[in-house]
């Protein structure tokens, strides 16, 4: 909400300049966002009298003005607007002064005329759009003074954040209040007093609520005689200040009492309502009314309306029709202060689209005591601005008979909830300033009865809030509790993550972190058909709609995106939730903690150390060699699935449930990220095998004695997986064969074409001194099992 | 005789000295020294001497070779070091071509952030935990004291799955799950993702939360500030101060929002902080006594504080970034900037 700080000066006396009141209202719950003087700097500006004005000789638009301002003197000023004219007070720029938007005004000649200063429009002051020609004052002001404390301008805007449990701030009396149990002053309420005709409003009109439940209370007033024209200049600049437009006297006293007050008030045009009376009524099914705003609106039978005898005229709360308009021909106005059911508005307002500083307000609630105060206020403006005269009395239709909150509130709880104590005194006071009444004060148990407008403080909690806001948040002391009891530490899956990060950095392999959803399609695009994703209903953008069942789309996009931004090597993972099964109802999913790998590009750095070489199969099941746990538990076999190429994947099982795949990306899912050039990637159930990864290291000895080691090329078929041959020669270890490593795989010349070389490391040891004789038995039994079970040749 | 003694002597000295390198110093060791050089032949001509000479003699030549072994050996060591040295120097090579780096691997800035807060947390006894991304409406609002049609409901864009399930919109229904299971005293931290529809440079759909949650007989707001003070301090220096706002969530009462004083420009005022000197960081209050009820607590027996960081908040701050959007691009020339 804006709030011009003089505005709120004419409520309370403030000790402190815009800045200092900035600070303390946020101190105390209010955040002020922001301050913004209302005009420039406005050093060189003055009222100025036209005391003459010419057509310029050589230019149709210009006119030559002699302008009066005062002390300063008469200056001769070109203007091209169209509405200058002898006799006005207007604003008038003299050498020196700086415009809002940086231009200064200079001495200068306009087509050959001397023009010693410029005649400001509002825009050109800065103080709003409106540059319909130049700004004419009141006639009232004094030539040559100078022009932001003549009118005004001299004023600082505060932009006061009002959290959604505070509405009763949604108003200057309001903020007023708070700087009152701030400083300890008092708020002067402003004047509501009129005088009234003898003819009494009821033998005009009359009221009627049919749901009370939707309009807790409507009052009416009924003036006639207004005088339709602009309302008074000061009026208008806080319009404006607040980010409101000035209309008419009406229009603006009615908002202006609404910024005031808080109250949003409608006034109708008293002759459009047939039978001149009001009717306060859901809409029929099939009504319609066209709005203020011209749009045609349809309404339902869930929203309230205020009608006249046939019609609706004004969705109630939210907007006024147009047919009821205040215009120029209107001679007399109901004048209507009513409260509706917050609950409706916010639906009204949501089903129609359609939002209003009066619907903004009603949301969120107001205190319904307060539309005859409103009401009467704006019926003293009318009739000091509009020259309006009022019928006696109101029609006040009040079904509101709720009872004031009683709190009882124990002292001690001061105590305990802040860790502090504030004198007794202390905190009567502060809450009397804030309207709330003290009751059984002298024990430590007292009442404590809640004004009307702060149905948000409810129980003990809500009034220490609002005793420790004034007293100081700043005053709370510091302290820690007392030592814990337990050690803290985290869950087995966030220790596991943690130490698969670790592993996973020290490889050289980056963290990524993308949107837990994505595509609609993401499933598909991996070639995982017929796999529906979890959908958010109201997803901001269709990209990001599906709840991810893989890290891999995310990983592979970002692939995407870096090889269009000329990285040569991209090497990413990423450890998040996934989301799979369905959302019915209330039903959530699973929420699976998954790790995701994928390698592009270049293994190494550009470097002239290192072959330009690529990743391939190798590295990523390296990886995932040196990451998981070296347990017998884990089988690792071939893999399919669909989202890698068929012929270069692998999976890895534990306890007949896959825990990872892992190999080349499928060169269809490649396309389908826009991925140039293959992928390898690994997706890991780790969730699945936590336990493995909590193994505890059991030291074995040292050998003391020397190792023997011997090698063993052979020529196997080119198809044979060379896994098998080392199954089987692991399968031999034990004793003393502690070791088989494959050093070395070839094909090409001389080896034939259909065959490959293959090379293997043997390492013996024992606690003993081999002999050649023992390793030997091992290492002809190795080479027969070869030969027969895989036809393997002796290189 | 002894005269010729001498002239060995100062001859092969001056031999050693000229040889530049060990083969010619080896060759002078022979003609002198070896079992055909000079100074054997003086020795095996002694005969010629008397008896009382010999001795004399024998002691003379005897010293002569100590002396000149030494100095071989001495000039022998000279030369061994100076053909190493040549032949290092040989060995030169081009020490400016870059080295061999390996690829290093970075955490996620959000990663780290989440990380420090755990381990000031964890040193303080709290738990980290976690709950559910895929939240039911009661958990996520209703709970938590924001009933449907709450004013507070607009505060946060929820994604909504279905009526009941969404998006959780913050990390608070964590300390409900926690509340259920367990009874005080609480001492958690739940670090996670939460999601609001809302997308631009300092507002990401997806982002992430810290939620710290301390439940016990006699917790009071003092506490609270004791703990936020100290996690300032760890997470932005020991110079940092913190300030509380008053403020509202419908789950805390008393609410503050907390301030840290301004890390750019320590409070003097400049661009980041909008010249206040303040960094608003997170939002914390007592527990609402209506949300122990809710969970079955007795509000007058325990009392206790939340507080909800922002983590991409600290990050951009902290390292200075200034698009949310960079977070999640996962463009590598952006992670490589936080290798360590
Ligand atoms: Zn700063």
């Amino acid at each position: 909400m804006l709030v011009s700080y003089k505005w709120l000066q004419e409520y309370i006396e403030i000790p402190w300049d815009p800045e200092e009141l900035a600070d303390r209202l946020t101190m105390a719950g209010l955040e002020v966002e922001g301050l913004q003087p209302l005009a420039g700097d406005l050093s060189r500006f003055y009222v100025g009298y036209v005391e003459s004005c010419e057509k310029h000789p050589r230019a149709d638009k210009l006119q030559i003005c002699i302008v009066d301002v005062g002390e300063q003197g008469k200056f001769k000023i070109v203007c091209g607007a169209p509405n200058v004219a002898a006799g006005q007070k207007v604003p008038v720029a003299l050498e020196g002064a700086k415009l809002p938007n940086g231009m200064e005004i200079v001495h200068t000649e306009i087509r050959g005329e001397p023009s010693k200063g410029m005649i400001c429009s509002q825009q050109e002051l800065g103080i709003s759009d409106d540059h319909e020609g130049i700004w004419v004052l009141p006639e009232d002001l004094i030539p040559g003074s100078p022009l932001a404390e003549s009118i005004g301008l001299d004023d600082v805007i505060l932009d006061v954040s009002v959290y959604a449990n505070r509405p009763d701030c949604m108003r200057v009396l309001g903020i007023a209040r708070e700087v009152a149990a701030l400083t300890g002053g008092h708020v002067q309420m402003p004047a509501i007093d009129y005088v009234e005709k003898e003819q009494a409003i009821t033998e005009r009109t009359s009221i009627t609520v049919e749901n009370e439940e939707l309009c807790p209370r409507y009052t009416a007033s009924l003036l006639d005689g207004i005088t339709l024209q602009p309302s008074p200049l000061w009026m208008q600049l806080r319009l404006r200040a607040a980010g409101m437009r000035p209309i008419n006297n009406v229009v603006d006293i009615t908002n202006y009492v609404m910024l005031e007050t808080g109250q949003p008030l409608h006034a109708f045009d008293f002759d459009q309502l047939k039978e001149n009376r009001i009717v306060v009524r859901t809409a029929r099914e099939g009504e319609k009314m066209v709005s203020l705003d011209g749009v045609t609106r349809e309404l339902t039978p869930a929203m309230l309306m205020i009608c006249d005898a046939h019609d609706p005229k004004c969705i109630g709360g939210v907007m006024g029709g147009l047919d009821s308009e205040v215009t120029e021909r209107t001679n007399t106005i109901l004048l209507e202060t009513a409260n509706f059911a917050a609950l409706n508005i916010r639906r009204t307002s949501r089903a129609l689209g359609l939002s209003s500083e009066s619907s903004a307000r009603f949301e969120k609630g107001i205190d319904a005591s307060g539309t005859m105060f409103a009401n009467k206020r704006a019926i003293h403006l009318l009739q000091k601005f509009a020259s309006a005269q009022a019928y006696a009395g109101h029609i006040d239709i009040n079904s509101v008979h709720r009872e004031l909150t009683t709190i009882k509130f124990d002292l001690n709880e001061v105590e305990r909830i802040l860790g502090i104590t504030i004198p007794k005194k202390e905190i009567k006071s502060i809450l009397e300033s804030l309207e709330f009444t003290v009751d059984k004060w002298e024990s430590e148990l007292w009442d404590i009865t809640v004004p009307s407008h702060r149905p948000d403080v409810e129980i003990q909690a809500d009034v220490i809030e609002e005793i420790v806001r004034i007293w100081g948040l700043d005053k709370v002391p510091v302290s820690l509790p007392h030592d814990s009891s337990s050690d803290g530490g985290q869950s087995t899956r966030l220790i596991v993550s943690d130490q698969l990060r670790q592993i996973l950095v020290g490889t050289g392999i980056q963290e990524a972190l993308s949107y837990s959803f994505g595509r609609e399609d993401n499933n598909d695009r991996l070639l995982r058909f017929n796999k529906p994703m979890i959908k958010i209903q109201n997803p901001i953008s269709e990209d990001l709609i599906a709840l991810r069942h893989s890290l891999l789309p995310g990983l592979l996009s970002a692939i995407s995106l870096n090889s269009s931004r000329q990285q040569y090597r991209v090497a990413l993972f990423e450890i998040g939730a996934t989301y799979i099964g369905e959302a019915e109802s209330d039903k959530q999913p699973k929420e699976e903690m998954q790790l995701g790998i994928t390698l592009w590009g270049r293994r190494n750095p550009i470097n002239w150390g290192y072959a330009e070489e690529n990743y391939d199969f190798y590295d990523i099941k390296g990886i995932l060699e040196t990451l998981l746990p070296k347990s017998p538990e884990l089988t690792w076999t071939g893999g399919k699935n669909p989202s890698f190429h068929p012929g270069r994947q692998g999976s890895i099982m534990f306890n007949g449930e896959e825990i990872a795949v892992y190999g080349e990306i499928h060169p269809a899912v490649q396309r389908n990220f826009r991925v140039p050039g293959r992928v390898y990637a690994a997706e890991i159930y780790f969730e699945r095998i936590l336990e493995l990864f909590f193994a505890t290291p059991y030291f074995a000895e040292l050998p003391r004695f020397p190792a023997v080691e011997r090698d063993l090329a052979v020529v196997i078929d080119k198809d044979q997986p060379v896994g098998d041959l080392m199954n089987y020669l692991q399968s031999l270890s034990g004793e003393i064969l502690q070791e088989v490593l494959v050093f070395d795989v070839y094909e090409g010349k001389p080896i034939p074409e259909d065959k490959k070389s293959v090379a293997f490391s043997f390492r013996f040891q024992a606690d003993r001194t081999l002999k050649d004789d023992e390793v030997n038995k091992i290492m002809d039994q190795c080479l027969q099992g070869l030969q027969s079970k895989y036809g393997a040749d002796i290189r | 005789m002894q005269k010729k003694v001498q002239d060995i002597r100062e001859n092969a000295l001056e031999a050693c000295k000229g040889a530049n390198t060990v083969q010619k110093l080896n060759e002078a060791r022979v003609k002198f020294l070896g079992k055909k050089g000079e100074l054997t032949l003086v020795l095996r001509s002694m005969g010629q001497l008397s008896p009382e000479e010999r001795p004399l003699f024998g002691k003379l030549v005897n010293e002569v070779r100590d002396e000149l072994e030494s100095s071989w050996e001495g000039r022998e060591q000279e030369l061994a070091a100076a053909e190493e040295e040549k032949r290092l120097l040989a060995e030169s090579i081009d020490i400016t071509l870059p080295g061999r780096q390996i690829n290093r691997g970075t955490i996620h800035p959000i990663t780290k952030i989440i990380d420090e807060t755990k381990k000031i947390f964890m040193e303080m006894g709290y738990e980290i935990v976690e709950g559910p991304e895929v939240e039911l409406d009661y958990y996520n609002f209703e709970a938590l004291n924001i009933p449907p049609d709450h004013p507070a409901r607009d505060m946060q864009d929820t994604f909504f799955i279905t009526k009941d399930l969404l998006l959780r919109s913050q990390t608070s229904p964590v300390q409900i799950h926690t509340m259920e299971k367990k009874q005080p005293p609480i001492r958690i931290l739940a670090p996670g993702k939460v999601y609001r529809a809302d997308s631009d440079v300092t507002h990401s759909p997806m982002f992430h939360q810290i939620e710290g949650l301390v439940v016990d007989k006699g917790i009071t707001f003092a506490h609270l500030k004791g703990t936020l003070q100290l996690f300032a301090e760890h997470m932005f220096g020991p110079q940092t101060k913190i300030r509380l706002r008053p403020s509202y969530f419908p789950f805390t009462e008393p609410s503050a929002e907390v301030d840290v004083s301004c890390i750019i420009c320590s409070g003097e005022g400049c661009r980041v902080c909008q010249n206040t000197g303040w960094l608003e960081i997170l939002g914390s209050g007592m527990v609402d006594p209506r949300v122990l009820e809710k969970v079955g607590y007795d509000p007058s027996e325990v009392t206790g504080f939340a507080f909800g960081v922002g983590v991409e908040r600290i990050a951009m701050l902290k390292y200075g970034i200034n698009d949310i959007r960079l977070l999640f691009d996962n463009d590598v020339r952006f992670l490589d900037q936080f290798t360590s």
